[in-house]
């Protein structure tokens, strides 16, 4: 597990990084934080709540004090964790527990809105799963109550602090890939997305996320992790979107679709696709951002150029510079010819294989923001507009398409002024 | 189609500027020190350009090559050429002489015709060159690219760059001035024996490598017109790139026998 001290020595100076990631600002205090707990409250401790405990409890600066669920099994797991953790059925009584600093929040997405406000309301820091909440108008009173409150606000958008992910965004933002055109993200599984269920009365409880009521399905709980991508790229927030989705494959009763398209086309007509099925798994899931000098594939965490790829004998150099070493560089030899030259199969962004998503560096800095009670900077504004992106994908999905981003979910951000009428508190 | 590049901005006004791309059949790949990037993607434009000119002027086998013209031509009546092409054949028919043959632009004339050097009549009064026989044809393939990485080098000069390091194919390589951390550039060896380090120092020279790739027998006696089978390639340190290729062919031609001689113009690096 790539630990963020490992992280910042591969990505090089703090100053660059933070250009591309302002929100590494939670760090800045990280020295004066030693021996410090962030007291934190886990509310829904299922699968993904455990995923998430699993990173936070090897962090020396967490203590999980509570966890609450009303699903016994999760509560039964969750304490193999964290057995000192107090136990909660009812998530406002841990939000009355004067030992919680801050909660996450991991509970079907149709709760999120009402317990991230309850939790903002009674003191406490928040971290909540993505997507936000069922609509904007949700997310943005999430957004706002948390700049009322003044308490810090995580959206688990993991992919924000993952090194291959920033690694990538540097390149873009310094020109290495040229003009970005277009950006493509797909999640294609074969599967019927469902958990096994022990009581048929507990099916929507379990698999909330096929129901509309609890979720809006693939936009929600795919593309949301994918589309913020283009704004992080581009610096810009995408206008106009269409959107197309239909049960074709899984039809056992679910209510959201099994097979979605969405375009979101950014002022200057370039694009940003997402498309899942899940009823053909053959092309994975994928990041693709196409530049006129290259392609990126964030998933593989590779690199490509549209002509010859860079020498790595040359990328040796330019490591070497930036390490103040004077080695020899090999490359010399008889001619390279075209012919020669192998096929362009990428190189890797950070030089080797991906392993890592990024979540245990997000909960890192989240802990960091608990105990100094700072935001940092641009977190709740990605992740928001990561979150409004899919339900906008949905509702175009719904009506065909949205022709202009709403000015009422529209936040002082990137191209986005907020209109001053419209606050939703 | 734009040049890629990779610009890293290390503090106290060093950087770090590499653009690659290919061009006259091969890979160009150009780093430059501590200049603007408005300055570098200036320069690597004016040397992608000027790569381009002279491919268009000698690459004989594109139908719309100045060569190609000249290749059709010559044998039939005198043909004007550009005072460029003119120079390049000029200085070409002396390094014939100084490598006593062993290097020979005629080497891949028709029908194993040799000494097709002795049959190119160039006419300084209005840079015509004519061919005595039909069967000369002039192949600038082992010369082409130490002439333009010469060029580069002169526009990298003429643009104030004094430390910059750029590999044509790998088989030249030119240093100027230094490597941000060193005196120098310090440049591996090609087939260099495993267990030993084995490179050179290159400042404001030339590493020019010739041999025959994985078996691939491409370089030809001036001789006996045949392919030289031979693997171990030979390296050689100059102060420009176009004598470098010369004398590197040439002394991968010799082969032991003759290299001693060309220690007048080069430093060879025997592999």
């Amino acid at each position: 597990m790539k630990t963020r001290r490992e992280f910042l020595k591969i990505s090089g100076s703090a100053g660059l990084l933070l250009a591309t990631v302002p929100w590494f600002s939670a760090f800045s205090d990280s020295k004066n934080t030693m021996g410090e707990k962030a007291r934190i409250g886990v509310i829904g401790p299922g699968s993904r709540g455990q995923f998430l405990m699993s990173f936070l409890m090897k962090n020396p600066k967490v203590e999980i004090v509570a966890i609450c669920d009303n699903y016994q099994p999760s509560i039964n797991e969750a304490l193999k964790m964290a057995p000192d953790a107090k136990v909660y059925q009812d998530y406002r009584k841990l939000l009355e527990d004067k030992d919680v600093d801050g909660v996450v929040i991991a509970v079907p997405l149709n709760i999120h809105h009402e317990i991230a406000i309850a939790a903002f309301e009674a003191g406490k820091h928040v971290f909540c799963e993505k997507a936000m909440a069922m609509t904007p108008a949700d997310c943005l009173h999430m957004y706002d109550t948390h700049k009322r409150t003044g308490k810090v606000f995580f959206v688990g958008q993991q992919r924000l602090f993952c090194d291959r992910y920033i690694e990538a965004m540097q390149m873009v933002h310094s020109g290495t890939f040229g003009e970005i055109e277009g950006i493509r993200t797909y999640w294609f599984r074969n599967g019927d997305w469902r958990r096994p269920v022990p009581n048929p009365e507990l099916e929507r409880k379990i698999n909330w996320r096929l129901y509309k009521e609890y979720s809006r399905g693939l936009m929600t709980e795919l593309a949301c992790h994918q589309l913020q991508i283009g704004t992080w790229a581009l610096k810009t927030i995408p206008n106009k979107i269409m959107g197309h989705g239909a049960i074709t494959y899984w039809k056992d009763g679910r209510e959201v679709y099994d097979n979605v398209s969405a375009i979101y086309i950014f002022d200057n007509g370039v694009k940003m696709t997402f498309e899942s099925i899940i009823s053909n798994k053959f092309y994975g899931l994928e990041e693709q951002i196409l530049g006129n000098k290259g392609t990126i594939e964030l998933e593989k965490g590779k690199y490509f150029y549209e002509t010859v790829p860079p020498a790595p004998g040359f990328l040796q150099l330019i490591n070497d510079v930036e390490h103040k070493l004077f080695d020899a560089i090999p490359f010399a030899g008889t001619s390279w010819a075209p012919e020669t030259a192998n096929e362009n199969t990428g190189d890797y962004i950070t030089g080797k294989r991906p392993k890592t998503d990024g979540t245990s560096v997000l909960l890192e800095a989240y802990a960091e923001a608990v105990i100094t009670g700072k935001q940092p900077e641009q977190i709740a504004e990605e992740g928001y507009y990561a979150s409004v992106l899919c339900l906008l994908g949905h509702q175009a999905i719904e009506e065909g398409v949205i022709p202009d981003f709403p000015d009422e979910y529209k936040l002082d951000y990137l191209n986005h002024k907020r209109a001053t009428q419209t606050v939703s508190i | 189609m734009p040049v890629p590049f990779i610009n890293k901005v290390l503090g106290n006004d060093k950087t770090i500027f590499y653009a690659w791309f290919e061009s006259m059949h091969t890979r160009i790949d150009i780093a430059l020190c501590n200049r603007p990037e408005g300055v570098c993607e200036k320069v690597i434009d004016l040397i992608y350009n000027e790569l381009q000119d002279i491919e268009k002027t000698v690459n004989r086998f594109d139908p719309g090559s100045e060569l190609y013209l000249l290749n059709e031509s010559a044998s039939v009546c005198p043909v004007i050429v550009s005072p460029g092409l003119f120079q390049i054949i000029k200085d070409c028919i002396d390094y014939y002489e100084k490598t006593s043959g062993c290097f020979d632009i005629t080497v891949n004339s028709l029908d194993s015709y040799r000494d097709g050097i002795q049959g190119i009549v160039c006419k300084d009064l209005n840079n015509s060159i004519f061919y005595e026989n039909p069967a000369i044809k002039i192949d600038l393939g082992g010369y082409a690219k130490g002439y333009a990485l010469d060029k580069c080098v002169g526009i990298l000069r003429e643009n104030g760059i004094t430390d910059a390091l750029v590999n044509f194919g790998n088989s030249s390589v030119f240093a100027l001035g230094n490597h941000p951390s060193g005196n120098g550039w310090k440049i591996t060896l090609p087939s260099a024996d495993t267990g030993q380090d084995s490179f050179v120092i290159l400042q404001d020279e030339c590493l020019s490598t010739s041999g025959n790739e994985e078996k691939k027998l491409h370089i030809r006696s001036p001789f006996d017109g045949q392919c030289i089978e031979a693997f171990k390639p030979v390296s050689v340190v100059t102060k420009d790139a176009s004598s470098g290729e010369v004398f590197s062919t040439a002394s991968f031609v010799s082969q032991a026998t003759g290299r001693e001689f060309f220690i007048n113009f080069a430093t060879i690096k025997y592999q």
